[in-house]
This record gives C-alpha cells, sequence and structure tokens, in this order.
C-alpha cells in the first residue's frame, strides 16, 4: 500500500514544511480582517492561514497537499497538535547527585481534509508517537552524541505511526495489463478505506527495521457506474469486486553518506613566501538511500486475490563538487578560471578559499516490485505502474503518460543529471528505461521502454524539489510533464 | 594583510532561552558571574499578589513552556516594565510570571516560568562555560521575536519590525553575507542548516540566487575533519521534530527538548576541536532572544550616533530600536581562552556582524548606528598561540530530566576543589598513572568528591 503510505509522508512533508515556517513565522489570524488594507497585511493573513497551529478554538490551518498525479491541485486544512512531555515516572537517580533522569517522549496529533480541483479528496489522521523508551544520551568516540538504549546507539529513536485514511482519486488512466498494452486508455475512480500501523526501529545510524501492519478497503469504479474499453475482469483482475485486505509489511532501510575530500588546512589567503597549493581540490559526496520491504496483502473475503509483493526502492547520489584553495584576485582572473568560476555561482568575480562549486550531482534511482500470489491474481489497483509519474507521485518512464504500463512486477532504472544553473533554477538530463512484466521472465530490459529528456528544475539549498521537463519516450514521441516530488 | 586574532570564526545560535533561565545557577563565590547567589535568590510578582515567585533550580528537558512563552515586544514590555507601554512605574524585572499566566491561562502554570536549569541538568553548555569564556552581558538586540533578532545577526536590522512579520523584511535587507560577497574579498562564509529550508536566510533575495553557501548540517563533521572550513560560519539547528525519522528537535526553543540542543553543541564542540583548523578557530554559542524566560538583569538603552546610518524605525508598536532584549547565553570556545574566564563587557547580536565585518570584509563602513555602536568580540582571546592549549575538555552525555528538584548546593565544585583534582592529575601525568577519569571531566561536586577519593586510591595503591 505504498500509495496509501505515500498520502500521508507526502502529507506530513508538506505539513513539517509549513510548520517549520510556522515556526519561524508565526503570522496571526488576527491580521486577516485587514487583509485588504494592504499587500502587507494580505501576506501576513495568507501566511498565518497556512501556518498557524494555535489558531483560537483550536481551528484548522490551510494546507497545500500531494494527490495522485491528474487529479488536479489540492488543497485543505491541516489540524494538528503536538504535545512534548517527559515521562517522570519511568526516571532513574542520576548518580552522584538529586537530580533525577526520565525518559523523553513525543507524541504528535494531525487530522487533514483535502480537496483538488477535479472533486477528489482525502481525509486523514493521525498520531505518532515516540514512546518513553529509557534512551540515554552518551558520547561516542568519534564526538557524536547517540540516542543509546541497551545495545543499540542511534541519532533517531523508535517511533510508532497510527493512521487512519479516507479518499477518493476521480481519475485514474488504465491501459491494460502488462508490458504490451494498447495505447487507448479508460479512466477509473478509486476510493479507499484504510488505517493501521507503522513502527521504524534505528538499529545503527545507517539501518533502521520498519514493520507496518493495516487494514485495507479498496473500491473501484467508473465514472457512470458502466464499465468502457479495457476495463473489465478478465483485463483488469478485481475490477468486479474489491475484497478487504489485511496488510502486513516488514523490512528494512539503508542510508550511507560518504565524503570524499583530500585533508587540507588553507589559510583564507596564501602568505607570503608559502607557493600557492593547487587551485582545487575534489569533494565528491556519495549518499545511498535504499529500501527493501516484503509486503503481504490478505483478500479477507475469499483468498483469492492474496498476494505478496517484494518492493525495492533506492536512490543513489553522486555530488561533484570541487573546493577553491587558494585566492585569486579579479585581476588575475585567466578566460579558464572565469569559465571555471560560473559552476561557484558566486557573485566575486574571484575565488576565495573555501568556495565550493559544483559539477551538477547524478541521481540513479532503481526501482524493482516483483508480486507472487497461489491463486495467480494479483489486483489491478494494486499492481505498480510506469509512465510519467506513478500513484505516489514519484518520476518514472517520463517519455510516457502518467500509469501508462501496470503489471504485477516491474523494474526500471531512472537516471538524473542535474546542473545548477542559476538559483534556484537548474537544468535537468534525464534517461529512464524500465519494464513491466505479468511475469518476472517479462522483465527483460531488451524489451524494456526507454526515453530521455531534459527540464529545469526548481533547488531549494542544493536541493531539487520541483521538476518541469520535456522528454520523448522511444517509439512513443515527446511528453510533456511535471513532478513535485519533495514537498508538496 | 594584516594577522587575525583567529581565522576561522564558528556561531551556533540556539533558540529563545534566557542566560538566567540556562547559566544563572552556575554562579558561586569563586565563579562570580551575574547569575544566582543562591542566599538571595531573585524573584517576581505573583499573579495573585501574595508572596513572590522564586527562580527554582527545577527546569526540566521538557514540559514546563508548553504553551510557548510570549516575547513579543509588548509581551517583553509587560515582562520587564510590568505594562505594555513599557513605562517605567514600577521595579524592573518583575512581570515575568504574570505575563506567562496570561499566555497560557493557567496561574499554577505561571512559575514555570520561574525554573531555571542548574550545571547537572545542563551540562554540556555549563561545562563548556567554565572551561572556556562565558560572556553575561550578551543581549538579545531586540526586546522581541525570534525574526528580528536573527535578522539583527545577519544585518544589524530587521526593516522596523518588531514582530514576526519582519520576515517579510528579510527578502530585500543586505546581510553581512552579501558584503563578505565583496568581489575582492578573499573571505568566504557557509551556513549550515539543520533541516533543509530550515532558515529564515532563504527568504533573502541576494541569499535566494546565491545558495552555494547553504550546505547540510550533516557535512559539518567532514568538513571540519578535512579542513574544510571558511572564515565565518553560521550553524542553524534542526528548528523541527522530524516524524517520520524519529529525530527531535535541536535548537532548544520551548518546549522542545532542551537535551538534544545540549547534543547538538557537543557535536560541533566535538567536530571543531577535533579539526586542524581548531587552534586558528573561534566557536560562539549564543541564543537568539530569551523567549519570554526569566532573566534578573534589565536591558540596557542605546544612544543613537548620528553619524551613521539610522536604524528604520517601527511605528506600531513605536520603537527605535534604542533599548537591547533581554540577556541570553553566550559561550565563547576556543584553545586560546583561558578556562574559567568570565566576560563581562556588553554585546548583542551587533556585535556578530562588526565582528565579521571588521576581520573578514573589505566594507568597513557599519550598516547603521546598531552595528557602529556594538563591541566586537575579536579581542576576547586571553592566551597567546605560544600557550595554546591542549587539552581536551571531555564532555559529559547530555541530561534527559524528569523534574525533581535539584539541591542548588551540590551543582558545582569549588575552586579548591578543582585545584586539588588539577594538581592530582598533573601529578598523575608525571607519574604515569592512568587514572579512571581525567581532571577535565568534573563538572560537580559529587564528580570532584569521585575523582579525589579515586587518585588518592590510586596514589596509595601504587606506594
Amino acid at each position: 500500500m505504498e500509495h496509501r503510505r505515500t498520502w500521508l509522508r507526502t502529507w506530513f512533508h508538506c505539513s513539517i514544511v509549513l510548520f517549520c515556517w510556522g515556526c519561524a513565522t508565526a503570522q496571526d489570524v488576527k491580521s486577516c480582517p485587514a487583509a485588504f488594507q494592504n499587500t502587507h497585511q494580505a501576506l501576513d493573513c495568507l501566511e498565518a492561514l497556512f501556518t498557524q497551529t494555535d489558531i483560537p478554538y483550536h481551528l484548522p490551518h490551510l494546507t497545500l497537499s500531494s494527490i495522485a498525479p491528474g487529479n488536479g491541485m489540492p488543497i485543505g486544512v491541516v489540524w494538528e497538535k503536538r504535545i512534548h512531555n517527559v515521562s517522570s515516572p519511568f526516571g532513574v537517580s542520576n548518580a552522584g547527585s538529586d537530580a533525577t533522569q526520565g525518559n523523553k517522549s513525543l507524541t504528535d496529533l494531525k487530522a487533514a481534509i483535502v480537496f483538488s480541483t477535479n472533486s477528489s479528496w482525502y481525509a486523514t489522521g493521525s498520531l505518532v508517537w515516540l514512546p518513553p523508551l529509557p534512551y540515554r544520551h552518551e558520547n561516542r568516540p568519534n564526538g557524536q552524541v547517540c540516542h543509546k538504549l541497551g545495545l543499540l546507539c542511534t541519532e533517531s529513536v523508535f517511533g510508532i505511526h497510527l493512521y487512519v485514511t479516507n479518499g477518493t482519486f476521480q481519475s485514474i488512466n488504465f491501459f491494460g495489463l502488462g508490458p504490451s498494452s494498447s495505447n487507448s486508455s479508460a479512466s477509473f475512480r478509486q476510493s479507499q478505506v484504510y488505517g493501521g500501523a507503522e513502527a521504524r526501529m534505528p538499529i545503527w545510524n545507517w539501518l533502521a527495521a520498519e514493520g507496518q501492519i493495516e487494514n485495507l478497503q479498496p473500491e473501484i469504479t467508473v465514472h457512470g457506474g458502466i464499465s468502457s474499453g479495457p476495463l473489465t475482469e478478465q483485463t483488469a483482475p478485481g475490477f468486479g469486486a474489491q475484497p478487504d485486505f489485511m496488510h502486513y509489511g516488514a523490512g528494512f532501510r539503508t542510508h550511507f553518506q560518504v565524503i570524499s575530500e583530500p585533508y587540507t588546512d588553507d589559510p583564507p589567503t596564501t602568505p607570503p613566501g608559502v607557493p600557492p597549493p593547487l587551485l582545487q581540490k575534489h569533494k565528491l559526496i556519495l549518499i545511498f538511500d535504499n529500501s527493501a520491504m516484503e509486503h503481504w496483502f490478505t483478500d479477507q473475503d475469499t483468498g483469492h486475490y492474496s498476494f505478496r509483493q517484494l518492493a525495492l526502492e533506492g536512490q543513489e547520489t553522486i555530488q561533484l563538487h570541487f573546493v577553491i584553495r587558494r585566492f585569486v584576485a579579479p585581476s588575475s582572473m585567466t578566460t579558464r578560471l572565469k569559465v571555471l568560476k560560473h559552476f561557484c555561482n558566486s557573485r566575486a568575480s574571484g575565488l576565495k578559499v573555501h568556495d565550493e562549486c559544483s559539477f551538477g550531482e547524478f541521481r540513479i534511482r532503481p526501482l524493482l516490485t516483483l508480486s507472487t500470489s497461489d491463486s495467480g491474481v494479483v489486483p489491478f489497483y494494486l499492481q505498480p505502474t510506469l509512465g510519467g509519474s506513478d500513484i505516489q507521485s514519484r518520476p518514472t518512464l517520463r517519455g510516457f503518460e502518467n500509469y501508462r504500463f501496470r503489471a504485477p512486477d516491474s523494474a526500471m532504472v531512472g537516471i538524473d543529471y542535474e546542473i545548477p544553473v542559476y538559483n534556484p533554477l537548474g537544468a535537468l538530463v534525464f534517461y529512464d528505461v524500465g519494464q513491466v512484466g505479468n511475469t518476472i521472465s517479462e522483465l527483460s530490459f531488451a524489451h524494456a521502454r526507454q526515453d530521455g529528456g531534459m527540464g529545469v528544475t526548481l533547488r531549494i539549498q542544493n536541493t531539487a524539489i520541483a521538476q518541469i521537463y520535456l522528454a520523448y519516450g522511444a517509439g512513443h514521441g515527446s511528453h510533456f510533464g511535471y513532478n513535485f516530488t519533495k514537498f508538496f | 594583510m594584516a594577522t587575525l586574532p583567529f581565522d576561522h570564526l564558528v556561531v551556533l545560535m540556539m533558540e529563545n532561552r534566557s542566560f538566567d533561565h540556562m547559566l544563572g545557577f552556575l554562579h558561586s563565590p569563586t565563579y562570580p558571574i551575574e547569575g544566582f547567589d543562591p542566599n538571595n535568590l531573585p524573584n517576581c510578582d505573583s499573579v495573585t499578589g501574595t508572596a513572590p515567585v522564586s527562580v527554582t533550580a527545577d527546569a526540566k528537558t521538557a514540559g514546563d513552556l508548553e504553551p510557548d512563552p510570549a516575547h513579543d515586544f509588548v509581551n517583553v514590555n509587560v515582562q520587564i516594565f510590568g505594562n505594555k507601554d513599557g513605562t517605567v512605574s514600577e521595579p524592573l524585572m518583575r512581570g515575568f510570571v504574570k505575563d506567562y499566566a496570561a499566555v497560557s491561562a493557567n496561574v499554577n502554570k505561571a512559575s514555570n516560568i520561574m525554573k531555571c536549569f542548574t550545571p547537572q541538568t545542563l551540562p554540556v553548555l555549563s561545562t563548556l562555560a567554565k572551561q572556556y569564556a562565558i560572556c553575561d552581558h550578551w543581549y538579545s538586540s531586540v526586546p522581541g521575536s525570534t525574526i528580528p533578532n536573527r535578522l539583527f545577526t545577519h544585518a544589524a536590522n530587521c526593516g522596523g519590525s518588531l514582530t514576526q512579520d519582519a520576515v517579510l523584511a528579510t527578502l530585500r535587507l543586505k546581510t553581512i553575507f552579501e558584503i563578505m560577497d565583496d568581489p575582492n574579498n578573499p573571505f568566504s562564509y557557509r551556513i549550515y542548516t539543520g533541516s533543509i529550508g530550515g532558515t529564515v536566510l532563504l527568504s533573502n533575495l541576494y541569499l535566494i540566487h546565491h545558495q552555494d553557501g547553504f550546505h547540510p548540517y550533516s557535512q559539518f563533521r567532514s568538513d571540519c575533519a578535512h579542513g574544510d572550513l571558511p572564515a565565518y560560519t553560521f550553524i542553524e539547528p534542526r528548528y523541527d521534530d522530524d516524524l517520520n525519522n524519529g529525530l527531535f528537535a535541536n535548537s532548544q526553543h520551548p518546549d522542545f527538548p532542551v537535551d538534544e540542543g545540549e547534543a547538538l553543541i557537543a557535536e560541533v564542540y566535538s567536530a571543531l576541536s577535533n579539526s586542524p583548523v581548531w587552534p586558528r578557530s573561534l566557536l560562539l554559542i549564543v541564543y537568539d532572544e530569551h523567549g519570554g524566560i526569566f532573566d534578573h538583569v534589565a536591558p540596557p538603552t542605546l544612544a543613537p550616533d548620528p553619524g551613521f546610518p539610522p536604524v528604520p524605525a517601527s511605528t506600531n508598536p513605536a520603537f527605535t530600536f534604542d533599548r537591547l532584549g533581554l540577556r541570553v547565553p553566550a559561550v565563547f570556545i576556543s584553545p586560546l581562552i583561558k578556562p574559567g574566564t568570565i566576560i563581562t563587557n556588553q554585546f548583542d547580536h551587533c556585535s556578530i556582524v562588526a565582528t565579521v565585518r571588521k576581520l573578514f570584509c573589505l566594507d568597513k563602513n557599519p550598516f547603521n548606528w546598531r552595528e557602529a555602536t556594538a563591541s566586537t568580540f575579536d579581542n576576547i582571546l586571553n592566551l597567546s598561540s605560544a600557550n595554546l592549549r591542549k587539552d581536551k575538555v571531555i564532555l559529559p552525555p547530555p541530561f534527559i530530566s524528569a523534574g525533581v528538584a535539584v539541591r542548588p548546593q551540590v551543582r558545582t565544585p569549588s575552586d579548591l576543589t578543582m585545584l586539588m583534582a588539577k594538581s592530582m592529575q598533573a601529578a598523575a601525568d608525571t607519574l604515569g598513572i592512568g587514572l579512571k577519569t581525567h581532571a577535565s571531566e568534573i563538572y560537580s561536586a559529587q564528580d570532584a568528591i569521585n575523582f579525589l577519593a579515586d587518585t588518592a586510591e590510586q596514589f596509595e595503591s601504587r606506594g
């Protein structure tokens, strides 16, 4: 149920960003009665409406959110209550003083309802709980301070996430199943109620175990209530009736960050008599994020639609930076250095020691989903899709329409190269290759779909949060699309 | 180029805690900072007009200050003057409890505003303060909230706004970072943030177009290790909990847990003190404003200097930025600072702008009279490079308190005890005796007692 969890995750991202902004700004809706007096008051009011968490009478605030691609621009309201506490009953005496240690916990309640311009909507409630486990801080030999729990010593702590959501996507395109589905499509409406719990246990800073239990009640309909085109039980297993499912998931998530950079100790300017060092040193930043989850979906009615799904997902990032080691005055800039300086994006017309410049970054995004079923049937609405962005708003085969290919199994790799051009804008070049299959044997890259394209990204603090692109899908033609993956 | 007192300035600015709240109980007869006299603890007027409410040494890691104490201009007026207009009609610094009672709508909770930490419950910052230099007269620049104060930190100006809507002024303010970017200036800067976008500076038009100075905090340790720090580094903590990843905010803004900020402070100190640039670095840990929490020192007023550009005044409420905000904790850390240094000079956040300009900018013209009249701290190092400290202060782990009262009398070791401990450590070093603990790890009276007892036992066993 990745797509449903993504609703929540995206909503959390959005809320966190807005909440952060709220921490920093904290306008008050009391400014709204004067909103029409001038732009200043109007901006105050608008900001307060989107961020203020302590609106009188515990009213919710507005939010922008994310919804399945092709379902318009969503806007909604969020109510949230954040509770911090220190749990005294579990306190233990601190050796050497009368101070008593406690166990720290955090509870966060949220509820939201969001509507989009095509009448899609969802309502959700959640509780995030970091329970009062007896974590203690411990100083590691490398100077980092971790949360110590038994043998574990991690930056983050154990957390539980309870959630319930009800919602409807009005328009999800369906082109048929398998790698050779036709170009014609039908649209269906996907409604669902689901609720469950997720738990995340950090083992090391680079490894966390995750588990999930969930009840899912999907409902698939078509507009007007009449099936049309390729949407039948034969072409779309599960279309005729949708049972309730129990969904269990277990897996792990890894995160590695490695920075490769030579050791230097350069003064801000080169002292007299000291031979100038090399102009630059490389700084490679490698970030590897990967997850592996096994999902079990149990049909609660007949068992016919029960299946298992293995989901492997990664994003491997290679950032190509260099760091300037020697001050170069504007008067000493050669043509070569002026070209080089363009990648540093600073206003200075010379080069400065410790300026960090960027040749861009490569992102490699592998994605593999494998489904198995005793009955040979996997409900079509729970099958992965490739094309445009998937239901989780992840870019897939960008040279094709959203949800263009659908099957129980899928594999793809997206390779992006992005380089800052003029902050906050960047340039993007990408290549995607992927394939869906009714069986694993159909996941042959020899017959994989491919596309390539270019686009423009919006970057915040050297991180792309949105992209707009033009792609060409081999054997398909050009496709214009956009994607907001990080925040909204 | 003239020799600089330090090549690298690192500023870590935390959130919303007053000096007394964090470090007031560090005072002792042998460590005479402007904190609390245990025999004459300061107090505030109560809500009911009965017995005054005294400070207490039982601040908790979290849970005391929900809802967030008010710290807008009018609330700060109530806290200082007892009225919203800021007119002097009664003794100063007695309105904190009344103001928090009004904000929290809870008379019983109002006294929480007087709760303070002790060296036991705030071990990291307390240890660093005593091992290096504490500044007991660093004031926030504006008697108001976060945004105007953080803007003063970067621009000595907040566009004439006393409230959080100063964020709108951020867009067009000229910051010290823009001054550093002078084409001919050899010095550069970096801004490390605890979360992507977690800085008001990304609302500044110039910096939006020059984002290469922004870096994730996750790279700070590596950059330190590789000797890759610029002249000026500004660190923003994580301002919000990261729910999905089980991470707490570490800004120490009420009511986010204080121990997480202690962990951040310890990590920044560790990263910098293990860096090859450490001998030429100065770390400043400072807080943006008092957050509505009690402090007993009335902030001073300032005299505008007409010889410099004016600071845009606030019209509603009327204020010309000629009065500082309340005291905030400030600790200077460098291997060129003697242990136990107490700096009594008056500083405010404009001092950061003024010092960065003085040391690292070609343009020496201050933004305005506030920057021009602010003291710089380029001269606070009190050891010569020949006496560079080689010791490494081992910090205790942050403390997660359960809110049980701590007796003030056990809070710090006396100087005599510390002298004895250091003498024994020196003797052990000379004789090559490995001790269970190092004298630099002592941060409480009990630690000192344990150290002396253990060391004596080890000496005895060696004959």
